[in-house]
């Protein structure tokens, strides 16, 4: 409420609690780091800009979430008209140098890190194989360990929608990680 | 949507502990039962756990230093004058929440008075309008839909007795 009155010390409470959680959300969701960053704080200044309009109908936390999610969906839009538009093949190498910036250089740790490391990029990478919205409900639920009905808030669907969602985006992941050969019994061994 | 499909959103959901009591205890019944679903469930559990391997990303310090000097530099938004309308349903709003506050009984007799009062007000209003008298000769003009009659009362006028206006001539038939 103080926030919506210009209180930037308020403001700065609101970040200090949500930015970890937002960044981490848009960084599943774009699988870029600096991307992330950058959306988060485009997320942030927005709910400044239209603090005065927020309504407390909602929860704020879902608010937070509606905008992030919407900036990820352009984010995520562009991305693809971009890679349209200019008919170029990603090779692995590009694909795995856009999530480098997500995780820390690995190629001088020791094998099991380095395993370990290179099975979280091919998850993420499967991650951002996944439809838009299939993709960011998977993320809302796993990550951010939120109910279907503030993930259909967000998302902007039904309930049942949200459940259809999420079934979809596991047997999606299932199959894609089957086919990188990554299993359970693979994680096991290691 | 094929039986096994729903099962399986039921299974997923059931898994996130996002269904009803009823619908938790029938997948529990139906799990004990059926081997095929125990598999799927066990195969969610496992999307799930590797999934969850991606460990939460730490952020920098930096992120709210420049978000801080980013707000900083955003101008203070002024309040732009009210326009006439806005302002005076500003007005009404605040006048109707001085109701609201004071009690519903107090609002809801408020809304029944205006409406009584204009209710009143209408039908006086109709009352008083006098009826158009029947023996002035004015001309009159009728449109069928793929005719236009013309009818001339000056010439024939209309008796108590004479309840049938007959035309005179027909214009524009096909």
């Amino acid at each position: 409420m103080r926030c919506r009155s210009g209180d930037a010390a308020a403001f700065e409470l609101i970040v200090m609690r949500f930015k970890d959680q937002i960044i981490n959300y848009i960084c599943r969701s774009v699988g870029d780091y600096h991307q992330a960053e950058d959306l988060a704080q485009e997320t942030f200044i927005r709910i400044y800009k239209n603090a005065g309009s927020y309504e407390p109908r909602s929860k704020f936390k879902n608010w937070l979430y509606l905008i992030a999610t919407n900036l990820c969906r352009n984010e995520i839009r562009d991305r693809s008209r971009r890679k349209t538009d200019l008919l170029t093949e990603v090779s692995i190498e590009d694909k795995e140098s856009d999530y480098l910036d997500i995780f820390p250089d690995f190629r001088y740790m020791p094998d099991q890190l380095y395993e370990k490391k290179e099975r979280e990029l091919i998850i993420q990478q499967k991650i951002n194989c996944l439809p838009e919205n299939q993709r960011l409900s998977l993320i809302l639920v796993t990550y951010q360990g939120m109910r279907y009905e503030e993930i259909a808030e967000i998302i902007g669907c039904s309930v049942s929608a949200v459940k259809s969602l999420i079934h979809r985006s596991r047997q999606n992941m299932k199959k894609l990680l089957s086919e990188a050969g990554i299993s359970e019994s693979h994680n096991a061994k290691i | 949507m094929p039986k096994f499909e729903e099962t399986s959103i039921q299974l997923s959901a059931y898994f996130d502990g996002e269904i009803s009591r009823q619908n938790q205890l029938r997948v529990r019944r139906n799990l004990e039962n059926s081997a095929e679903d125990a598999f799927e469930l066990m195969q969610i559990a496992q999307v799930d756990h590797l999934l969850r391997q991606l460990g939460p990303i730490e952020t920098t310090d930096q992120f709210l230093l420049e978000l801080m000097q980013r707000v900083s530099e955003i101008p203070p938004q002024e309040e732009l004058p009210l326009a006439l309308f806005p302002r005076y349903t500003k007005k009404l709003q605040s006048w109707f929440v001085f109701l609201c506050d004071q009690s519903w009984l107090k609002f809801h007799s408020v809304t029944f008075g205006i409406a009584v009062f204009v209710l009143i007000c209408v039908s006086i209003f109709f009352l008083q309008t006098r009826p158009i008298p029947q023996e002035v000769n004015v001309p009159l003009v009728a449109r069928s839909v793929d005719r236009f009659i013309q009818v001339d009362l000056v010439s024939m006028p209309i008796t108590e007795k004479q309840s049938i206006i007959s035309p005179i001539h027909i214009e524009g038939e096909k």
